[in-house]
C-alpha cells in the first residue's frame, strides 16, 4: 500500500500531540513513553547546526555571532545564546539563530536597511527548509530507518530536499 | 522493504510511504507527526492520498486531526 501525505509546517515550541500520543500509547506503549520523556532540546540544537551546514554554501557563510548596525558583535541576544548565524554579502551583520526554553527557534538580526530585511527573509526560508530536512532525517533515524538526504536547487534559488528512509 | 520518502519544498512536507501493509503506514505517519511536534515543528495535513481508498460506505475509517 502506498500513501502520500502533504503537510504544511510552522516552527513553534517543542510540544506533544496529545491525541496522537494517546493513539500511539495503544499501539506501542513503550515508544509512546519514550517519546513523551524525550528531551528534545539537544536534538533541536543538533538539527539547527546541521541545517546551518546545509545552508552554508552558494554565498552563505556560517558564523557564531551577529553584529548590529555599528558593527558591535554579539554571541547572544536578549539573554539567549546564538547557536549559529548565517551571513551573506547582502547581510554582512548576519542572521542569528537561537532556541528558547520551550524549544522554539528564534531569529535575531539588524534589519535597519530594507535590503537587509529582504535578505533576512530569504535566509530564514533557506534555513527553515534545511531544518525541516534535517529534522525529517533525524526522525526517520529515531524510528529505525537508514537514511539519505539530497538537495536540488532550482533557477530561482529555491532548494528542494529529498530525505529517504529505508527499513530492511 | 518499507520506504519513506520525504520531500521538503517551500516549508511543506510531502511524505510518501511505500511497502506498508494495512494500518501500518497510518501508524507510522502518526508517530512521525508526534516527533515533528517534539522538535518544534507543528504540522497540518493539506492532503492525504489514502482518503479516497478508506472512505467506504460513506464512512471514514480513521479520524483526521
Amino acid at each position: 500500500m502506498s500513501q502520500i501525505i502533504e503537510l504544511s509546517t510552522t516552527l513553534g515550541a517543542a510540544d506533544i500531540l496529545k491525541a496522537s500520543l494517546a493513539k500511539l500509547t495503544v499501539l506501542n506503549p513503550t515508544m509512546a513513553v519514550w517519546i513523551e520523556q524525550l528531551d528534545s532540546q539537544p536534538l533541536i540544537v543538533e538539527c539547527v547546526q546541521k541545517a546551518v551546514t546545509l545552508v552554508a554554501a552558494n554565498g552563505v557563510k556560517s558564523s557564531d555571532r551577529i553584529a548590529n548596525f555599528f558593527g558591535n558583535e554579539q554571541t547572544s541576544h536578549q539573554g539567549q545564546a546564538i547557536i549559529a548565524a548565517l551571513k551573506t554579502d547582502r547581510l554582512p551583520n548576519g542572521l542569528g539563530i537561537m532556541i528558547d526554553g520551550q524549544g522554539q527557534i528564534r531569529f535575531a538580526a539588524d534589519d535597519y536597511k530594507s535590503e537587509w530585511k529582504q535578505e533576512i527573509n530569504r535566509l530564514k526560508n533557506l534555513f527553515q527548509n534545511a531544518f525541516l530536512a534535517v529534522a525529517s532525517q533525524t526522525i526517520l533515524e529515531i524510528v529505525g530507518y537508514e537514511t539519505t538526504i539530497a538537495a536540488a536547487a532550482d533557477n530561482h534559488g529555491l532548494t528542494t530536499y529529498t530525505v529517504k528512509g529505508v527499513s530492511v | 522493504m518499507k520506504q519513506i520518502t520525504i520531500i521538503v519544498q517551500a516549508g511543506n512536507l510531502n511524505l510518501d510511504f511505500e511497502g506498508f501493509s494495512g494500518r501500518a503506514c497510518e501508524d507510522e505517519a502518526e508517530k512521525i507527526r508526534i516527533l515533528y511536534a517534539k522538535l518544534g515543528i507543528q504540522t497540518a495535513i493539506l492532503s492525504d492520498s489514502r482518503k479516497a481508498e478508506v472512505i467506504t460506505n460513506g464512512e471514514r475509517e480513521y479520524e483526521q486531526q
